[in-house]
Protein backbone atom coordinates (compact mmCIF):
# COMPACT_ATOMS: atom_id res chain seq x y z
CA UNK A 1 0.00 0.00 0.00
CA UNK A 2 1.41 3.55 -0.76
CA UNK A 3 1.04 6.44 1.59
CA UNK A 4 0.28 9.54 -0.14
CA UNK A 5 2.49 12.72 0.21
CA UNK A 6 1.42 15.26 2.64
CA UNK A 7 0.34 18.25 0.17
CA UNK A 8 1.17 22.07 1.17
CA UNK A 9 -1.65 23.25 3.97
CA UNK A 10 -4.32 25.89 2.26
CA UNK A 11 -3.88 29.61 3.02
CA UNK A 12 -5.70 30.86 6.28
CA UNK A 13 -8.34 32.92 5.12
CA UNK A 14 -10.15 35.98 7.51
CA UNK A 15 -13.08 34.39 9.17
CA UNK A 16 -15.96 36.89 9.49
CA UNK A 17 -15.20 36.80 13.19
CA UNK A 18 -11.72 38.34 13.02
CA UNK A 19 -11.68 40.52 9.85
CA UNK A 20 -8.14 40.45 8.08
CA UNK A 21 -5.97 42.93 9.55
CA UNK A 22 -5.39 45.73 7.37
CA UNK A 23 -2.27 47.52 9.01
CA UNK A 24 -2.21 49.55 11.98
CA UNK A 25 -4.88 52.37 12.03
CA UNK A 26 -4.22 53.62 16.01
CA UNK A 27 -2.16 55.42 17.46
CA UNK A 28 -3.46 59.18 16.36
CA UNK A 29 -0.71 61.50 16.42
CA UNK A 30 -2.88 63.97 17.51
CA UNK A 31 -2.78 64.71 21.17
CA UNK A 32 -4.40 62.09 23.99
CA UNK A 33 -8.03 62.67 24.16
CA UNK A 34 -8.42 60.64 27.22
CA UNK A 35 -5.87 63.81 28.86
CA UNK A 36 -7.76 66.51 27.35
CA UNK A 37 -11.35 65.16 28.74
CA UNK A 38 -9.89 64.73 32.00
CA UNK A 39 -8.45 67.85 32.33
CA UNK A 40 -11.52 69.71 31.20
CA UNK A 41 -13.65 67.56 33.39
CA UNK A 42 -10.84 68.69 36.47
CA UNK A 43 -11.66 72.36 35.28
CA UNK A 44 -15.41 71.78 35.51
CA UNK A 45 -14.96 70.19 38.81
CA UNK A 46 -12.92 73.13 40.40
CA UNK A 47 -15.58 75.53 39.24
CA UNK A 48 -18.25 73.65 40.43
CA UNK A 49 -16.41 73.05 44.14
CA UNK A 50 -15.57 77.50 44.23
CA UNK A 51 -19.30 77.73 43.28
CA UNK A 52 -20.12 75.31 46.40
CA UNK A 53 -17.46 77.09 48.57
CA UNK A 54 -18.93 80.91 47.26
CA UNK A 55 -22.34 79.58 48.80
CA UNK A 56 -20.98 77.89 51.91
CA UNK A 57 -19.77 81.96 52.40
CA UNK A 58 -22.91 82.89 51.97
CA UNK A 59 -24.98 80.69 53.94
CA UNK A 60 -22.69 81.48 57.32
CA UNK A 61 -22.15 85.17 56.43
CA UNK A 62 -26.58 85.62 56.32
CA UNK A 63 -26.50 86.94 52.51
CA UNK A 64 -27.98 84.07 51.40
CA UNK A 65 -31.95 83.43 50.99
CA UNK A 66 -31.77 79.85 50.23
CA UNK A 67 -30.14 77.60 52.29
CA UNK A 68 -31.27 74.37 49.63
CA UNK A 69 -28.62 76.34 46.53
CA UNK A 70 -25.83 75.92 48.70
CA UNK A 71 -26.49 72.07 49.51
CA UNK A 72 -27.53 71.69 46.41
CA UNK A 73 -24.37 72.71 45.01
CA UNK A 74 -22.26 70.89 47.54
CA UNK A 75 -24.53 67.56 46.04
CA UNK A 76 -23.47 68.80 42.47
CA UNK A 77 -20.10 68.77 43.48
CA UNK A 78 -19.78 66.02 45.36
CA UNK A 79 -20.84 63.61 42.55
CA UNK A 80 -18.94 65.32 39.87
CA UNK A 81 -15.94 64.75 42.31
CA UNK A 82 -16.61 61.31 42.84
CA UNK A 83 -17.29 60.73 38.48
CA UNK A 84 -13.72 62.29 38.18
CA UNK A 85 -12.08 60.37 40.88
CA UNK A 86 -13.70 56.90 39.05
CA UNK A 87 -12.76 58.38 35.48
CA UNK A 88 -8.93 58.57 36.94
CA UNK A 89 -9.43 55.54 38.56
CA UNK A 90 -9.84 53.63 35.52
CA UNK A 91 -7.47 55.64 33.47
CA UNK A 92 -4.34 54.80 35.63
CA UNK A 93 -6.20 51.16 36.11
CA UNK A 94 -5.73 50.82 32.24
CA UNK A 95 -2.24 52.33 32.16
CA UNK A 96 -1.05 50.17 35.12
CA UNK A 97 -2.47 46.73 33.13
CA UNK A 98 -0.60 47.97 30.10
CA UNK A 99 2.68 48.47 31.79
CA UNK A 100 2.22 45.11 33.58
CA UNK A 101 1.81 43.37 30.08
CA UNK A 102 4.98 40.80 29.53
CA UNK A 103 5.99 39.65 25.65
CA UNK B 1 -25.91 71.04 32.22
CA UNK B 2 -25.70 67.75 33.74
CA UNK B 3 -27.22 66.35 37.05
CA UNK B 4 -30.25 68.38 35.79
CA UNK B 5 -32.64 66.75 37.90
CA UNK B 6 -31.06 68.68 41.23
CA UNK B 7 -31.29 72.26 39.01
CA UNK B 8 -34.74 71.72 38.50
CA UNK B 9 -35.87 70.22 41.76
CA UNK B 10 -34.23 73.26 43.16
CA UNK B 11 -36.36 75.53 41.15
CA UNK B 12 -39.15 73.56 43.12
CA UNK B 13 -37.49 74.16 46.40
CA UNK B 14 -37.04 77.78 45.68
CA UNK B 15 -41.27 78.26 44.35
CA UNK B 16 -42.01 76.86 47.54
CA UNK B 17 -40.16 78.66 49.47
CA UNK B 18 -41.64 81.84 48.29
CA UNK B 19 -44.98 80.53 48.76
CA UNK B 20 -44.35 79.93 52.25
CA UNK B 21 -42.68 83.13 52.98
CA UNK B 22 -45.89 84.55 51.34
CA UNK B 23 -48.19 82.15 53.65
CA UNK B 24 -46.07 83.25 56.77
CA UNK B 25 -46.81 87.09 55.69
CA UNK B 26 -50.52 86.57 55.23
CA UNK B 27 -50.79 84.49 58.77
CA UNK B 28 -48.55 87.56 60.16
CA UNK B 29 -50.70 90.08 58.97
CA UNK B 30 -54.44 88.18 59.33
CA UNK B 31 -55.00 90.59 62.44
CA UNK B 32 -53.61 93.52 61.62
CA UNK B 33 -56.32 96.14 61.61
CA UNK B 34 -55.97 99.76 59.10
CA UNK B 35 -57.60 103.13 59.41
CA UNK B 36 -60.93 103.04 57.38
CA UNK B 37 -58.97 105.74 55.42
CA UNK B 38 -56.65 103.06 53.76
CA UNK B 39 -57.05 100.42 52.30
CA UNK B 40 -56.70 97.12 54.29
CA UNK B 41 -53.64 94.66 54.54
CA UNK B 42 -53.47 92.49 50.90
CA UNK B 43 -53.14 89.20 51.14
CA UNK B 44 -49.99 88.15 48.82
CA UNK B 45 -50.28 85.38 46.55
CA UNK B 46 -47.64 84.02 44.33
CA UNK B 47 -48.42 83.18 40.59
CA UNK B 48 -46.27 79.99 39.57
CA UNK B 49 -44.90 79.68 35.73
CA UNK B 50 -43.20 76.70 34.77
CA UNK B 51 -39.94 77.09 32.75
CA UNK B 52 -38.77 76.87 29.41
CA UNK B 53 -38.42 73.68 27.87
CA UNK B 54 -37.92 70.86 31.05
CA UNK B 55 -36.11 73.84 33.41
CA UNK B 56 -38.61 73.37 36.59
CA UNK B 57 -40.54 76.02 37.99
CA UNK B 58 -40.78 79.59 38.79
CA UNK B 59 -42.15 82.25 40.19
CA UNK B 60 -42.96 84.71 37.48
CA UNK B 61 -45.03 87.41 40.12
CA UNK B 62 -47.29 88.20 43.12
CA UNK B 63 -50.60 88.98 42.73
CA UNK B 64 -52.70 90.87 45.94
CA UNK B 65 -55.61 90.02 47.83
CA UNK B 66 -58.73 92.38 48.14
CA UNK B 67 -57.82 95.84 49.44
CA UNK B 68 -61.56 96.12 50.35
CA UNK B 69 -61.21 94.59 53.37
CA UNK B 70 -63.51 93.49 56.07
CA UNK B 71 -65.01 96.74 58.04
CA UNK B 72 -65.19 95.68 61.63
CA UNK B 73 -66.97 97.80 64.69
CA UNK B 74 -64.40 98.52 67.10
CA UNK B 75 -64.84 101.68 68.82
CA UNK B 76 -62.11 101.55 71.40
CA UNK B 77 -59.45 100.90 68.51
CA UNK B 78 -57.74 103.79 68.43
CA UNK B 79 -57.53 104.01 64.86
CA UNK B 80 -61.34 103.77 64.39
CA UNK B 81 -62.56 106.45 62.45
CA UNK B 82 -65.66 108.46 63.88
CA UNK B 83 -68.15 105.76 63.76
CA UNK B 84 -66.11 103.17 65.13
CA UNK B 85 -65.18 101.11 62.53
CA UNK B 86 -61.35 99.61 61.65
CA UNK B 87 -60.28 97.52 58.26
CA UNK B 88 -59.56 94.19 58.90
CA UNK B 89 -57.62 91.97 56.28
CA UNK B 90 -59.93 89.51 54.21
CA UNK B 91 -57.69 86.79 55.21
CA UNK B 92 -59.40 83.16 55.79
CA UNK B 93 -56.66 81.74 58.59
CA UNK B 94 -58.10 77.83 57.35
CA UNK B 95 -57.35 78.67 53.95
CA UNK B 96 -53.73 79.89 54.74
CA UNK B 97 -53.19 76.96 56.66
CA UNK B 98 -54.06 74.24 53.63
CA UNK B 99 -52.15 76.46 51.75
CA UNK B 100 -48.88 76.08 54.15
CA UNK B 101 -49.15 72.59 54.42
CA UNK B 102 -49.37 72.74 50.31
CA UNK B 103 -46.08 74.50 50.33
CA UNK B 104 -44.84 72.23 52.97
CA UNK B 105 -45.36 68.89 51.70
CA UNK B 106 -44.19 70.28 48.23
CA UNK B 107 -40.67 71.83 49.80
CA UNK B 108 -40.61 68.19 51.58
CA UNK B 109 -41.38 66.17 47.63
CA UNK B 110 -38.38 68.98 46.18
CA UNK B 111 -36.06 67.97 48.64
CA UNK B 112 -36.53 64.30 48.26
CA UNK B 113 -36.17 64.23 44.46
CA UNK B 114 -32.90 65.65 44.97
CA UNK B 115 -32.43 62.94 47.74
CA UNK B 116 -32.97 59.97 45.66
CA UNK B 117 -31.04 61.90 42.36
CA UNK B 118 -28.00 61.94 44.27
CA UNK B 119 -28.28 58.27 45.54
CA UNK B 120 -29.14 57.23 41.70
CA UNK B 121 -26.16 59.18 40.40
CA UNK B 122 -23.89 57.37 43.04
CA UNK B 123 -24.99 54.05 42.01
CA UNK B 124 -24.53 54.68 38.61
CA UNK B 125 -21.45 55.31 39.47
CA UNK B 126 -20.56 51.96 41.31
CA UNK B 127 -21.86 50.17 37.69
CA UNK B 128 -18.55 47.82 37.31
CA UNK B 129 -16.82 48.13 40.53
CA UNK B 130 -15.62 44.59 41.18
Amino acid sequence: MTIPAIGSAPAVSATSYLPASTGSTAADSSDSGFATALTGAVDNLQQLQSTSNSYAIQAVTGDLDDIHTATIAASRAQVTLELVAAVRNKGVEAFNDIMRMQA
Amino acid sequence: MGLDALGIAGSGLTLHRKWLDAVADNIANANTATATTGAAFQARYIVAQEGEGVSGAYVSGTALGDAEGLLVHEPDNPIADADGYVRRPDIDMAEQMGELIMAQRGYQANAAVIDRAKTSYEAALQIGRN
